[in-house]
């Protein structure tokens, strides 16, 4: 297999943006080529990551974006995966690198749905449910993982408050990014009082609605040294399955999907929890980074409430920085841009360019992205060269 | 359809014995092809649930109610919709629940 490597990142900001999908989807684009010393004509494949395009008006996004973009003649495929979009996409680009199929791969992930409206946005992402069961029998997105936090709640006597310091730390964290969709500091008091969306989760417990953009460019690690002096290098990739109803699980505190790809990544890379320094990892809902912290290895079943409470999860303060960008919770959650979002935070950070909110000594960093209630998930792992 | 006269359709699988909703083609244990049709009885327990105080847009209409993740006595999990539901108090985990119906709701419970 080729070493494969991340040579450039672009990103726009997340939030309620007025462009349109094509227009935030080049901007990432055009922002990762500018960023680097790549040819536009270096590209040889375009990899899309994105859900709701229908809802503005746009599907077959791949070579809408490539013509777009000035590269009409260059083959690109949209993938969806939920809000996992991003991370599966990007798996897909380095399978393919890896394999020798390709050198320079662009990688965007894209959505566009604030306009449609809350409630349209509810009725869309309940759709990236197991539908006939979930969605179909009233549940909304933000139900599923109350689903999943009442059950982890009760075995593991964790607390509301508890979900709440994970919302607080994000938002302090999210601060210190530019492109952040919800930058406030909030308390956790501020996460109680706010109005109950599906009990027992609190609007603040839940990540935005976004619009936004990220791009990130793959290419072999021989492309990279000719072409770039600043990359990363792609050391661990994991993909995993669950059943896609949280009825078909065993047990609702956990994501097999997560402990699977987590698994892969981490005996590819020859590394374990331990090693990774930070984590970008997907927090959509408060409890999401609960069960995500310990499904990744991080902490035992049952512990991350405490870790929460104690404050290991902070930027730099504690056994591991999760989610420096802010998460889903406070950089925003544009569901087919979120997975390459990720990567964007963790080049910057592996590279020293992630200003206050750098991780000190940042070596290894990871990636945790799934779609839905994790019925889908891709995990990779990254080094500093 | 999963459910049919409150009794929920299920494949039990001639080669394991797993027990698994009808709408699932092979046997997710051990993935045999050779399943036999069964109807099994629609009452079980609540194991997981929320209650949606914003909903889907065509359930609004429906509120109060709460969503839930039910262990049949069988042994699998279904899910459904539990009408009338407004608080936590009014519904512990391991609450006993059955079928009572089914419709544009999906399926319908009631506590037992």
């Amino acid at each position: 297999m080729n070493k494969v490597c991340v040579t450039s990142v672009g990103s726009t900001k997340y939030g309620k943006l007025k462009e349109s999908i094509v227009e935030l989807a080049v901007d990432a684009a055009s922002d990762a080529i500018k960023n680097s010393k790549i040819e536009p004509s270096d590209i040889q494949y375009g990899f899309i990551s994105n859900v709701f395009g229908v809802a503005d008006n746009q599907v077959h996004l791949a070579p809408v974006i490539m013509s777009s973009l000035g590269l009409p003649h260059v083959p690109g495929l949209t993938i969806e995966s939920a809000c996992g979009s991003g991370s599966v996409a990007f798996r897909e680009a380095y399978a393919n690198i890896a394999a020798g199929f390709y050198d320079v791969i662009l990688v965007v992930g894209v959505e566009k749905v604030t306009h449609t409206g809350t409630g349209r946005s509810t009725t869309l992402f309940s759709y990236c449910s197991d539908f006939f069961y979930e969605g179909g029998s009233g549940a909304s997105f933000p139900g599923l993982f109350a689903s999943m936090a009442r059950a982890y709640l009760t075995k593991y006597k964790a607390t509301e408050e508890d979900l709440a310091m994970v919302a607080v730390k994000n938002h302090e964290h999210g601060i210190f990014n530019p492109k952040a969709h919800v930058k406030k500091k909030i308390t956790v008091e501020d996460v109680m009082n706010s109005p109950e969306v599906a009990s027992p989760l609190k609007f603040l417990d839940c990540c935005p609605f976004s619009d936004g953009a990220s791009a990130v460019i793959l290419c072999t690690e021989d492309f990279a040294k000719k072409h770039g002096e600043d990359y990363i290098e792609v050391i661990g990739s994991g993909r995993g399955a669950s059943p896609a109803a949280v009825q078909g699980r065993e047990d609702p505190t956990t994501i097999p999907s997560t402990r699977a790809a987590a698994q892969q990544a981490y005996k590819q890379a020859n590394l374990t929890p331990k090693n990774i320094d930070f984590a970008e990892v997907h927090d959509c809902f408060t409890i999401a980074e609960m069960i995500d912290i310990e499904d990744l290895g991080f902490f035992d079943k049952g512990s991350a409430a405490m870790a929460v409470r104690e404050g290991l999860t902070k930027l730099n303060q504690g056994e591991i920085t999760i989610n420096p960008s802010g998460g889903l919770k406070s950089k925003g959650h544009p569901i087919g841009a979120t997975g390459i979002g990720q990567v964007v935070e963790v080049y910057e950070q592996l590279l020293g360019k992630a200003d206050q909110r750098q991780v000190e000594d940042a070596e290894i960093g990871m990636t945790h992205n799934f779609g839905a209630t994790g019925a889908s998930c891709a995990v990779h792992i990254f080094k500093r060269v | 359809m999963t459910v049919k006269n409150k009794k929920v359709l299920a494949y039990k699988c001639k080669k394991c014995g797993n027990l698994q909703l009808a709408t699932t083609i092979f046997c997710n244990k051990c993935s045999s092809q050779d399943l036999e049709t069964v109807e099994v009885e629609g009452k079980g327990k609540i194991i997981t649930y929320t209650i949606q105080n914003i909903a889907p847009e065509e359930y609004e209409k429906f509120k109060p109610y709460a969503w839930v993740v039910v262990k049949l006595d069988i042994g699998f999990n279904i899910s459904g919709f539990l009408p009338g539901i407004n608080s936590p108090k009014n519904l512990p985990i391991n609450a006993r629940v059955k079928i009572v119906d089914y419709d544009e709701r999906g399926i319908i419970l009631s506590l037992d």
